[in-house]
């Protein structure tokens, strides 16, 4: 499903404050595989999500998706893979505080070809439900509670039924029961066949995963 | 219909600020339009003052709606239907003129013997007026007199055979007052005078006219009088309060604009994360602005005439309204692409600026 080889990414290149985010990092995920990422803070985990989410490109290396090679796409090309293949629920959410729960889980599909305003309503309906959070439908993303809000963040991300689902500490600011639920959503995505990748803290949440990666430094090993 | 969604979501996600946007649109397209009527007024005084100095001829400008009547032609009209002419200039050697506080000191002019040509309404206050030789030499030139305690200054002395109009700023119908050898053709010849009712459409030739008869005659140097010189530093006053409130009004859209902008930007970085292109971001943002513009529109038309009517006819100036909109739109426009062109060479999309 993903394979970076030898990813590179420097911040600020050229410049005084250049920071090597990522050094040669080269991983390989399958499909139907849940890989936890963990590193400490400034090792660069969102770097690497964000690479492999198509919102940033590498300076070095090259990254296949899906058996495409995305790194030489252009950002129309990119949007496009990210609207069909990939579901991104962001570090803090990343949903839209003014509109209804609903609004933001139809946001995907408003921008995806070939699904008509009906079609969307009732698919983002569908989802939520899936999500358990049916009953927060009209209510305003601003009101709701931090997990409620990071059911949203999933069922947006999950409504354009991605292939890749790609979470930056989706837990971290959730007690253990809370987060405990959400992984379980996560994770019976994955049953289903999707691919989850997702950054973490916390090794009990990486311990759920079928597999966990290290960074440090932007440097990967695997395993221990 | 997405689009349609789409945008009304994005007028309603950030509504606060679009409706700033409208009130701010509708606000400087009134400042403009103060501006601009009041850069007509200072240019309409300011060529007054030159062709005075320069010309010496003797203008009076002055509003009138009477004088805005389109009278097509050069129209001969008898005094009785628009002056209160007592006497004319012809039986004496000099005229003078006049400039009134008041209407009631213009009747009290009358009362005391003096000539009046009543041109009502006009700028300022100020009222045209002729009078015998006796009474202007009663009443020097350049200082101010009273009668029945009523205050009056007097702006200077025409000689005789004189040539002297009075126009609105320059754009409107002018009434012509000249002596035989000047009336045009076709204007009927009243008593030593030739009253005339210029339209618009006539005001170059009867200009050239004008300025050909004030060649041959070869005038006194006409010293315009401290009312008017009042009245040239007033509007160049409020002029420059204009331009400044503005200039304030142009800033307050352009910061209104971006800080929107960058109060939305995470919203747009969070939708390209989730899969729209720069481009559909640029389009949703530059409809918004449309709609903006599109409904402060017909409202600040409103609002101008509404301004215009409490501010008095002189700032009612069509073209001044049309002026105001069209500006205020090109720097609303102007900014609203420059921050979309900014959002497409954005390099990071990345949804972190939170
Ligand atoms: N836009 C950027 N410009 C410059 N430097 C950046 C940028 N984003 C990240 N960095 C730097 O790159 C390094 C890796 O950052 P990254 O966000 O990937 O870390 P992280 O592992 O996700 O950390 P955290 O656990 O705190 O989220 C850090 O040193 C960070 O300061
Ligand atoms: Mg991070």
């Amino acid at each position: 499903m993903v394979k970076l080889t030898s990813i590179s990414r420097t911040y600020n290149k050229g410049t005084p404050n250049a920071v090597e985010a990522l050094k040669g990092v080269s991983l390989e995920v399958n499909e139907g595989e849940s890989l936890a990422v963990m590193g400490v803070s400034g090792s660069g985990k969102s770097t690497l999500l964000y690479i492999i989410g198509c919102l940033d490109k590498a300076d070095e290396g090259s990254f296949e998706l899906d058996g495409e090679d995305v790194s030489r796409k252009l950002s129309d090309q990119l949007s496009r893979i990210r609207n069909e293949k990939i579901g991104f629920v962001l570090q803090d959410y990343g949903l839209i505080p003014e509109k209804t729960a609903l609004e933001n889980i139809m946001f995907p599909l408003a921008f995806s070809k070939g699904v008509s305003y009906k079609e969307m309503k009732r698919q983002a309906k569908k989802i939520s439900e899936f999500v358990g959070i049916a009953e927060l439908n009209r209510k305003r993303v601003s009101r709701l509670s931090g997990g409620q809000q990071q059911r949203v963040a999933i069922a947006r991300a999950i409504v354009n039924s991605p292939k890749l689902i790609l979470a930056d500490e989706p837990t971290a600011a959730l007690d253990h029961k809370t987060a405990d639920r959400i992984m379980e959503l996560l994770l019976s995505l994955v049953n289903e066949g999707r691919t989850l990748i997702i950054v973490t803290h916390d090794k009990r949440i990486a311990d759920m995963c079928s597999r966990t990666v290290y960074i440090s430094e932007g440097v990967i090993t695997e395993g221990e | 219909m997405k689009l349609i969604w789409r945008t009304l979501h994005e007028l309603k996600s950030s509504r606060f600020s679009t409706v700033l946007i409208i009130i701010e649109l509708i606000f400087s397209i009134v400042c403009y339009q103060l501006c601009f009527s009041l850069t007509k007024d200072y240019l309409g005084l300011r060529s007054f003052f030159a062709d005075n100095y320069e010309g010496n001829s003797v203008r009076v400008y002055f509003n009138d709606d009477d004088l805005k009547q389109p009278a097509a032609l050069t129209e001969s009209i008898s005094p009785e239907q628009s002056f209160t002419v007592k006497h004319y200039m012809s039986e004496h050697d000099d005229g003078i003129f006049i400039s009134c506080f008041s209407d009631e000191a213009f009747k009290i002019a009358e009362e005391a013997g003096s000539i009046t040509v009543d041109l009502d309404a006009d700028y300022n206050g100020a009222q045209p007026c002729l009078v015998s030789r006796t009474i202007a030499d009663k009443y020097p030139a350049g200082q101010e007199h009273a009668i029945a305690g009523r205050r009056f200054y007097v702006c200077g002395v025409l000689p005789n055979d004189t040539v002297f109009y009075m126009s609105t700023a320059g754009t409107g119908s002018a009434f012509v007052m000249a002596s035989d050898r000047f009336k045009a053709p076709g204007a009927e010849f009243v008593n030593g005078c030739v009253f005339m009712k210029v339209g618009s459409e006539r005001m170059n030739e009867v200009t050239a006219r004008l300025d050909m008869a004030e060649g041959i005659a070869g005038y006194e140097r006409f010293v315009p009088d401290d009312a008017l010189k009042k009245e040239f530093a007033a509007v160049s006053g409020i002029l420059i309060i204009g331009v400044w409130i503005a200039v304030i009004s142009t800033i307050g859209l352009l910061a209104n604009n971006y800080l929107t902008y960058k109060k939305n930007e995470r919203n747009y970085l969070v939708m390209i994360t989730i899969g729209a292109k720069k481009r559909d971001i640029t389009v949703l943002y530059l409809l918004r602005m449309l709609v903006c513009i599109a409904i402060a529109l017909p409202l600040s038309f409103g609002a101008s005439k509404q301004f215009a009517a409490w501010q008095g006819t002189q700032l009612a100036g069509g073209i001044s309204i049309a002026f105001a909109v069209g500006a205020a739109v090109v720097i609303e426009l102007l900014s609203a692409v420059m921050i979309a062109v900014g959002f497409m060479r954005k390099k990071s999309i990345l949804p972190k600026s939170a």
